[in-house]
């Protein structure tokens, strides 16, 4: 049964357009031009117990929005979501005691105090019986290795000290969902390593976690689902192999070449081979990059007519990178 | 109620520990807070001085209605005004979600993290003048339940301007002047009532009254009260749901900013 259930959500706000000149600033005061925008359009989705679900979309593709919803800040406009056995908005007193929430650009810190003080303060807004808060404190202090970063003002920490702080503010109370919204945003690699150690670790203790983010290396190194989301509507939702083969078998073929080609790439090669071709680029003289759809031509037949028409020292097949496959996506 | 308490008191902890994480800002605010609430009567003090004064009122006894209202805005400082700040800060940068994460009503969670230390100067500098004004007048300290009654329904008007305010920074986003506005028209309790044309009476006593800020408390320590006035219990009472119950409302319409 899933801990997270979506059904046919939506979410529509009004907001003003104006233009920006001053006849247009001068107007706005007397009329504004509303509008309304589908930020969220009809999304169903289902999320098992303990799952890492990966939830992305280019800017403005209403993920941030979908997050909100399943937090309970945002009351869905129609549709329906339970989460934890809770209507999120309309039950968020006890709903928000089993979740916790990351939010790359939010802190939930106070700025001017250690953040053991604002750990203490949340220990008290959750009720979190004291034994509890010390082991579960100093388990994930260490895990962060910030034992001592939790004495110093959140004001002098680095971002990847306060984005494991975060991490510990939002975890303190062991909640059984938690909404990660791009928690590795300005991180060094260094930090994201850390913090998505720590996510897994927690994910393997049982945690469920939604995480929206444009890092698509936390997605593939984290998540094992991913859904898609584009202006508003689900464009994706499966496996992260499944998203590989999503626009067909694809593969980026790099060729190192021992001497400089003929004529041009059409007058090379046969015309079977130029079908499968979906673009070339020549990063050097002697380098060339195809990249070339299997399900045209298969891969062996590929190579052996590449062979047969072009002479190279080395050569590398590779999976059509994430980024390209999730651009492609949201173009189409 | 306990859990709200034990979480207020937390929060009050946090507030006092931020408020000493700047230990020049905090003695300074709380000296400025301390000497301006001493010299808030300064005007009264002109006015006396000049021959003139509020009809029915001694010097001391201006400085009495003056000084509780002064403990009454000394007080909504530390406890309730920041909540307008806050709000109006939140609902512009879309930060509302970290408060809306926490397992308790919003409202109650702002008032916890609201506290305001720094004000307190205000808060000692107004039982100063408190002091010394009932030492110089008349005091009828059987009165004094009646008049902390008035003295917490003026608290809560002013409470509720504030959360007033707050609530409409949801709709008009950073409209600080409304709040201002307010506490411009709740300085009409720390008059006499009786100055005000009846019509303005009226609305400082029975629908918005602010007349129980200083005004009321100070009569009935005096021994002067108009019992009747002691209705103005009620809409305070009404203002501070209505206040509650519209903060509440207005948080359903946050739609945060863009993620």
């Amino acid at each position: 049964m899933a801990l997270i259930t979506v059904e046919n959500l939506v979410k529509t706000y009004t907001t003003y357009k104006r233009g920006s000149d001053f006849r247009e600033t001068v107007k706005s005061f007397f009329h504004r031009e509303k509008i309304t925008v589908n930020a969220v359009n009809d999304i169903s989705f289902g999320i098992p117990e303990g799952q890492l679900c990966g939830l992305l979309g280019p800017n403005g593709a209403g993920k941030s929005t979908t997050v909100k919803m399943l937090c309970g800040a945002l009351f869905p406009t129609s549709g329906r979501i339970i989460s934890a056995g809770y209507s999120p908005a309309a039950e968020r007193g006890r709903y928000v005691k089993e979740i916790g929430a990351v939010f790359g650009q939010k802190s939930q810190l106070i700025f001017d105090i250690p953040p053991e003080d604002s750990f203490n303060l949340n220990r008290a807004i959750y009720d979190i019986p004291k034994a509890d808060y010390n082991e579960r404190l100093a388990y994930m202090t260490k895990l962060l290795d910030v034992e001592d970063v939790i004495k110093k003002p959140t004001r002098v920490l680095s971002l990847g000290e306060r984005m494991k702080c975060e991490f510990i503010m939002a975890m303190l109370h062991a909640p059984k969902i938690v909404f990660l919204d791009e928690p590795t945003i300005g991180l060094d690699v260094i930090a994201k390593a850390s913090v998505r150690e720590f996510i897994a670790n927690m994910n393997k203790q049982g945690t469920t976690f939604i995480l929206t983010t444009h890092d698509l290396d936390d997605v593939c190194e984290l998540a094992r689902r991913v859904i898609i989301i584009n202006k508003g509507e689900k464009v994706f939702d499966g496996e992260l192999e499944n998203l590989r083969n999503y626009l067909g078998r694809k593969k980026v073929i790099e060729l190192t070449l021992s001497e400089r080609l003929s004529g041009h790439l059409t007058e090379v090669l046969p015309e079977a081979v130029r079908k499968a071709i979906l673009a070339s680029s020549f990063p050097s003289e002697l380098q060339l990059t195809l990249e070339a759809d299997m399900d045209i031509m298969p891969i062996n037949q590929f190579i052996e007519h590449l062979a047969e028409s072009i002479k190279f020292t080395d050569i590398s097949v590779k999976e059509l990178p994430m980024e390209r496959i999730i651009a492609d996506i949201y173009k189409s | 109620m306990k859990d709200f308490f034990r979480v207020y008191l937390a929060g009050i902890v946090t507030s006092i520990k931020t408020g000493a994480a700047y230990r020049a800002n905090f003695i300074l605010m709380n000296l400025f807070d301390l000497l301006w609430t001493v010299a808030a009567p300064l005007v009264t003090i002109l006015i006396y001085g000049a021959g003139a004064s509020f009809p029915g009122w001694t010097f001391w006894e201006a400085m009495l209605m003056q000084a509780i209202f002064g403990l009454s805005s000394a007080l909504c400082a530390v406890f309730t005004e920041n909540i307008v700040w806050e709000t109006m800060n939140h609902v512009r940068e879309g930060t509302l979600e970290t408060v809306l994460l926490k397992p308790m009503p919003p409202i109650l969670y702002m008032f916890s993290t609201c506290f305001r230390i720094n004000s307190f100067g205000g808060v000692l500098g107004s039982l100063v003048l408190i002091a010394v004004s009932s030492v110089n007048c008349e005091i009828t300290y059987s009165n004094l339940p009646l008049c902390i009654l008035l003295f917490l329904a003026g608290f809560a008007v002013n409470a509720a301007s504030a959360l007033i305010s707050a609530a409409a920074s949801f709709k008009w986003v950073a409209n600080s002047r409304l709040f201002e506005i307010n506490l411009s028209f709740e300085n009409f309790g720390k008059y006499p009532v009786k100055i005000f044309p009846f019509a303005l009476r009226m609305v400082v006593t029975f629908l918005l009254p602010f007349a129980a800020m200083g005004c009321f408390p100070a009569e009935i320590l005096l021994g002067r009260f108009d019992f009747v006035n002691l209705l103005a219990v009620i809409p305070a009472v009404l203002f501070l749901l209505f206040a509650v119950w519209l903060y509440n409302h207005m948080i359903r319409l946050y739609e945060g900013v863009g993620g």
